[in-house]
């Protein structure tokens, strides 16, 4: 009964010992089946959004790594961290809701299909800092780059080719062929 | 000096009648329960422990997905019912009393009960509160991303919510903060069944509300429920049982096991088998004195007065921490190992008193003592020392000085230490003369050391109540200076913390004067730093970092801190 009990603790602590970053590298938002019930969530959490938000599959860089995850009711948070043993890792946040304020950002041509493309520098000074936008209908979502250091435009681009974007009505058929396969 | 005869003061004070009833004992027979069984879960613990098993299965079956897709028909059919409900005027009140739930409450709870418990200083309690959050807050977060549920679809979500929905995280948190201050603040009995119906309002009304605004799934509600009420309701009744850890709502010593009907009953049954006495009445004796057992008066049918120690396994581990925290301060003195069990705790006490009996030493009469709990508890039963007062508050008369010196002789002679020598060990009787009680710490062949600590204790502890000067004109009868000087060059606040503690609030330096009347001498050494006692800090340290930090992660994520 004793050692039960202690099995049954350090079992217990070993499980609670898995931090949350650990078990939320396992629930990304990947695009396909594999993501569909991260991606289901954040539409949820953008109720209009006719666009949600994507990881490609085997993209992340490896040195990337999560260091925070968040969904609620208001969005989707969702920040990496490139290159932790760095003395400034840079860091690079996606943000997804319903509305963003594009005020103060120019407009690009967007290489995403039904959105459109807002860009704002804060300093190019020794990396970069800044943020790209995509709207579209029901929702935004923006991505933050605080890329320190002369790789800089490495970790844009890995952020551009990580992300892309499924239709609503794709995240929805997915979520519905896992609870009622055909 | 040379040794006189025995003092021929062995404490009998009770009728010869313990000893005469051997036919009147009873043996156990096999399979026959123990007077106190070991104490359970309970009725309501093993109930919830089996819904939350029940409930963790229906879990699984999630996982499953024609069971999954079936639960999730059930689920939204039971939110759109709750929706018909919705009135315009009824919705902002819910979202406001969704707040019940907040984080900012459940902080509030859950430093609130750590105050409370800091303050009464129910330290194991406190641990086990700690300990569990870890376990429940990591289980949470892994069967939360393990399940990975959506919100509820079908019906408009009009409330705020926050990550995948099974098991609920609110409702789960505030299940477990309130749960766990029903256990740590709300005494057994009356107030805690009282507790517990108090605790259903705020958990049903925030799953009203959650349910009316669908933010979650009937079944994220009942899983949540499950883990929140029956992780702390298991912990608490397993790891911190109201017989051995009695909540007392006072700053005081948890030593002291409750002696209520129960235990009062299992009392009677083991003296009644095993002693083959019956028992009139039994009551707590002198708590405040007692640091490592529940001393008790027992009076028996035939009015025979006993002593009995209570001792269980909350004490057994407290002279384990109390040792482990004497050897990281002052070294590990060569003769302080913990014990391994209760049986072998209270076997030491009673053996050490029989042979200080046989030695012909004023102790008081042991009688053996009996089973409650195999391996858990014990009731160790001596004789009654009637009308004697503790030294520290007793006339110490000259003859008193003569004779606990002399007794002091008679230790070493017969080659026995008592090694905790302090003024509540050590009783005077009416007649002037001493008794030595608390006998557990005593030892067979000690070292000189040990020895010469006990002479020099047993003189501070009557110089506490007279003067140095008398004390030390009386030792002369008994011991050369020469052996006086070595116990007062061996001690020292290492070997004897509550004896400095007194002499700090008399103001006298006895220990000084002592040694100022006695030979020099060189100090005896006692704090040795060795390679065992360096490797025991570092694990400590090592190991209490880790845990603090793992605690204070655990409290970071559940947003507790």
């Amino acid at each position: 009964m004793r050692r039960a009990t202690l099995g049954a603790l350090l079992a217990a602590l070993l499980l609670a010992g898995c931090s949350t970053a650990e078990v939320a590298d396992g629930r990304l938002p990947l695009c396909g089946q594999a993501g569909a019930k991260t991606t289901f969530l954040m539409a949820q959490a953008a109720p209009d959004a006719a666009l949600i938000p994507c990881m490609v599959p085997d993209a992340k860089p490896a040195s990337w790594s999560v260091e925070a995850m968040k969904i609620d009711s208001a969005g989707t948070h969702l920040a990496f961290i490139g290159d932790m043993t760095s003395t400034q890792p840079q860091r690079i946040e996606m943000l997804f809701s319903g509305a963003c304020d594009v005020t103060g950002t120019v407009s690009v041509p967007s290489d995403e299909q039904g959105t459109e493309r807002f860009e704002h520098v804060d300093s190019v000074d020794g990396g970069y800092v800044g943020h790209r936008s995509y709207v579209f209908d029901g929702g935004c979502v923006r991505y933050r780059f605080d890329a320190p250091g002369e790789g800089w435009s490495a970790v844009v681009h890995d952020a551009s080719t990580l992300w892309t974007f499924m239709p609503r009505t794709e995240v929805v058929a997915l979520r519905d062929s896992a609870l009622d396969p055909p | 000096m040379t040794a006189t005869g025995p003092s021929s003061s062995t404490v009998r004070g009770a009728p010869a009648g313990v000893g005469q009833h051997r036919g009147q004992r009873r043996r156990r027979p096999s399979g026959e329960p123990a007077p106190l069984p070991r104490g359970t879960l309970q009725t309501s613990g093993t109930a919830w422990l089996v819904l939350t098993i029940g409930g963790l299965v229906m879990s699984l079956a999630m996982l499953i997905q024609p069971t999954a897709a079936l639960l999730t028909q059930l689920d939204t059919a039971v939110l759109e019912r709750v929706a018909l409900l919705r009135a315009d005027g009824v919705t902002p009140l819910m979202r406001d009393v969704q707040a019940v739930g907040s984080q900012w409450t459940i902080r509030l709870l859950w430093w609130a009960t750590m105050l409370v418990l800091v303050v009464f200083r129910r330290w194991r309690h406190l641990f086990v509160l700690l300990i569990s959050m870890f376990i429940f807050d990591g289980l949470l977060d892994a069967l939360v991303v393990l399940f990975a549920r959506e919100r509820p679809v079908g019906v408009e979500v009009i409330g705020a919510w926050d990550g995948f929905s099974h098991p609920s995280r609110p409702v789960a948190m505030l299940a477990f903060a309130l749960v766990a201050m029903v256990y740590t603040l709300a005494p057994h009995g009356t107030a805690r069944n009282r507790a517990k119906l108090l605790i259903i309002a705020p958990i049903a009304v925030l799953v009203i509300a959650r349910l009316y605004l669908a933010v979650d799934h009937p079944t994220d509600i009942v899983a949540a429920v499950g883990l929140g009420v029956t992780i702390p309701l298991v912990a608490f009744r397993r790891f911190a049982p109201d017989e051995l850890f009695p909540l007392v709502n006072r700053r005081g010593r948890a030593a002291h096991l409750t002696i209520d009907e129960r235990r009062i009953r299992a009392i009677h049954t083991a003296l009644q088998d095993q002693l083959g006495v019956r028992l009139r009445s039994v009551a707590p004796f002198n708590l405040e004195e007692s640091f490592g057992s529940t001393p008790l008066r027992i009076v028996l049918d035939d009015d025979t007065v006993l002593f009995g120690k209570l001792y269980a396994a909350s004490h057994m581990r407290a002279d384990r921490w109390y040792k482990l925290g004497r050897t990281l301060r002052y070294g590990r003195l060569e003769d302080e190992r913990p014990f391994s069990t209760v049986r072998r705790l209270v076997q030491q006490e009673d053996y050490m008193a029989r042979v200080m009996r046989d030695a012909g030493l004023p102790v008081a009469a042991p009688h053996g003592f009996v089973e409650l709990t195999p391996e858990r508890e014990y009731l160790l039963v001596t004789d009654f020392i009637p009308d004697a007062r503790e030294s520290g508050d007793a006339e110490i008369t000259e003859t008193t000085i003569d004779h606990a010196l002399r007794v002091v002789r008679e230790m070493w002679d017969a080659g026995l230490a008592h090694r905790d020598v302090k003024p509540a060990n050590v009783l005077v009787r009416p007649d002037g003369r001493i008794a030595l009680i608390d006998v557990f710490f005593g030892q067979i062949r000690p070292s000189p050391w040990r020895q010469a600590v006990d002479l020099a204790a047993m003189m501070i502890v009557l110089a506490l109540r007279t003067d140095a000067e008398t004390v030390y004109q009386h030792a002369l009868r008994y011991f050369t200076p020469e052996e006086i000087a070595e116990g007062f060059a061996a001690t020292s606040e290492a070997t004897r913390p509550s004896l400095h503690r007194m002499m700090r609030t008399d103001g006298r330096d006895l220990l000084a004067r002592f040694r100022e009347l006695a030979p020099p001498h060189p100090r005896i050494r006692v704090q040795r730093w060795s390679a065992r006692r360096i490797g025991l800090t570092t694990v400590v340290l090592i190991g209490g970092i880790l845990v603090i930090s793992m605690l204070v992660s655990s409290l970071h994520e559940a947003g507790l801190l």
